[in-house]
């Protein structure tokens, strides 16, 4: 088994990943950590664009993933930057729902501390995981390894024309978010299969066979 | 499209107002300075002898003796020299009810001790909010107005928070940190706020570190590298990492520090001595994960 329930996570761990299917076709990946040792568990999780989520319960649908191949001594770190997110990030929600990630950099900004994605027309679900490992200095995959499956072109035009249906054809987000389209996608089964491998950063064959296994306990 | 399905809430952090702070910051304008102490009041050169007695108490009983003594000696609670004031703040920080009590009879008689025995009080019970509240509410109760309060400036609500991240007031040092990359276009303003920012997070991680729970410490170092880097003080910042010692500050801890100041490791002539240190530390303590971590650091 690569998942556990939610409730059975160990209050000795300070950080897992959440991940669950909310409808038929749609997976969704988050953060859980706890602020403090043995407190119950909060869940951070990029729901949509402009919608960072730091919530105290999560629903029945979703299943716990260890994070295995980090050391546990650096979990600690990784949850110190969920808490910033947690502070700067919600309010104003300003975290752009986009692509690009395998070009993106992420860093937070000096004054406000909010995390900037440069070079990439934002975060999903996923890759806001991948994004915040980063800032603790961990890359979880080897995103040059990746490949786009059946359905990824499929997916990517389809989160493309919902998020520039209300936008003027020239905007330069819209621009962006169809230069990004060209990239490779990280699906949340992806990172959760990374975070169970024992190496890192994981290549595209480990992370997606440990994801195929968690999509079937889902 | 994405979608969660979970529950909606977020609870947010409160903060107390400045205005709070100030009422600290005025109690403690009231110090007299030692040298007057040990002029005026001779007798307090010597600890009252209730006093000792107390501390003689096993902690479990300490709280109901002082209680109990303290009516009784008010008038010689108000004769305290500012050391055996800040002792009797330590003590009192058992009984924080009965602190704000003796704290506002102090303020109407205008006791010159009464900065000390705050003091005394944080350091042993560092909670900024706590503390605030329990100042605030001894000026109220002494029947000063909120308008009469002194204007806290910005070196002495620095130097406040300063003090109180120093002794492991996590809050404090977030608010420090603010402070410090809100500063715009003063390059000595800057450097006084780096340099004391510096020192609040080496002292608040030292506090903190002592605590079973990692996580704080963790935090307070994540906080002090970033704070540090996004106004660009790498020197502060290697003299940090210097003083950290990973023979007494927590693996977790020290890791905190590493990996969150990797990305500029090139700007720290520091961080490759913390990362031998922490390897030392790690073989003498037998951590059999040594292997896993060193590699990452380098």
């Amino acid at each position: 088994m690569h998942t556990v329930a939610i409730d059975t996570i160990p209050v000795a761990e300070v950080l897992a990943l959440f991940i669950g299917e909310p409808s038929v076709g749609q997976r969704h990946i988050g953060l859980a950590y706890r602020p403090r040792r043995a407190a119950p568990l909060r869940f951070l999780h990029l729901a949509w664009h402009k919608n960072l989520r730091d919530d105290a319960t999560l629903g029945s649908r979703y299943r716990g993933v260890m994070v295995a191949a980090v050391p546990r001594a650096l979990h600690e770190t990784i949850v110190a930057h969920c808490k910033r997110s947690a502070k700067a990030d919600l309010d104003p929600q300003h975290l752009e729902y986009g692509l690009g990630y395998p070009r993106a950099t992420i860093r937070r900004d000096g004054s406000t501390d909010v995390m900037i994605v440069e070079n990439a027309s934002g975060l999903t679900c996923a890759t806001f995981v991948l994004a915040i490992f980063k800032l603790a200095g961990r890359e979880l995959v080897d995103t040059v390894s990746w490949k786009d499956r059946d359905g990824d072109v499929e997916w990517k035009a389809n989160v493309v024309a919902f998020l520039t249906e209300s936008l003027p054809e020239a905007s330069e987000r819209v621009v962006k978010l169809r230069a990004d389209k060209d990239l490779v996608r990280v699906r949340p089964e992806d990172v959760a299969g990374a975070a169970t491998a024992s190496a890192h950063p994981v290549g595209f064959d480990v992370a997606t066979a440990a994801g195929d296994s968690i999509l079937s306990e889902l | 499209m994405p979608s969660d399905g979970v529950a909606d809430e977020f609870v947010s952090r409160g903060t107390l107002g400045d205005r709070d702070g100030e009422a600290l910051i005025a109690v403690r304008r009231q110090r007299i300075p030692a040298i007057q102490s040990r002029t005026t009041l001779p007798r307090s050169l010597l600890p009252p002898a209730w006093l000792v007695r107390v501390e003689q108490l096993p902690p479990p009983y300490q709280r109901a003796a002082v209680e109990a003594l303290a009516d009784q000696h008010f008038d010689e609670l108000v004769l305290l020299s500012e050391a055996d004031a800040a002792r009797l703040g330590v003590l009192f920080a058992r009984s924080p009810t009965k602190a704000v009590a003796v704290a506002t009879r102090a303020l109407r008689r205008q006791g010159p001790w009464l900065g000390a025995f705050l003091r005394g009080f944080l350091s042993a019970s560092p909670d900024y909010a706590a503390v605030m509240r329990y100042a605030a509410s001894a000026w109220r109760g002494a029947g000063f107005k909120a308008d009469a309060l002194p204007k806290l400036d910005a070196r002495d609500r620095r130097r406040l928070l300063e003090e109180l991240a120093g002794l492991g007031d996590s809050n404090a040092f977030d608010m420090l940190e603010r402070e410090l990359v809100s500063i715009k276009g003063d390059p000595h303003a800057l450097a006084l706020g780096a340099s004391g920012f510096r020192r609040a997070g080496i002292g608040c991680v030292t506090v903190l570190a002592t605590h079973e729970d990692r996580q704080p410490a963790a935090d307070v170092a994540v906080g002090l590298v970033e704070g540090l880097c996004a106004v660009r003080k790498y020197g502060d910042l290697d003299t940090a990492l210097a003083a950290v010692n990973p023979r007494t500050v927590p693996v977790e801890v020290v890791l905190a520090f590493l990996m969150t100041a990797k990305r500029v490791r090139e700007h720290l002539p520091a961080y490759g001595g913390l990362v031998s240190r922490l390897e030392a530390a790690m073989r003498v303590r037998k951590r059999i994960d040594v292997a896993d971590i060193i590699p990452l650091l380098r």
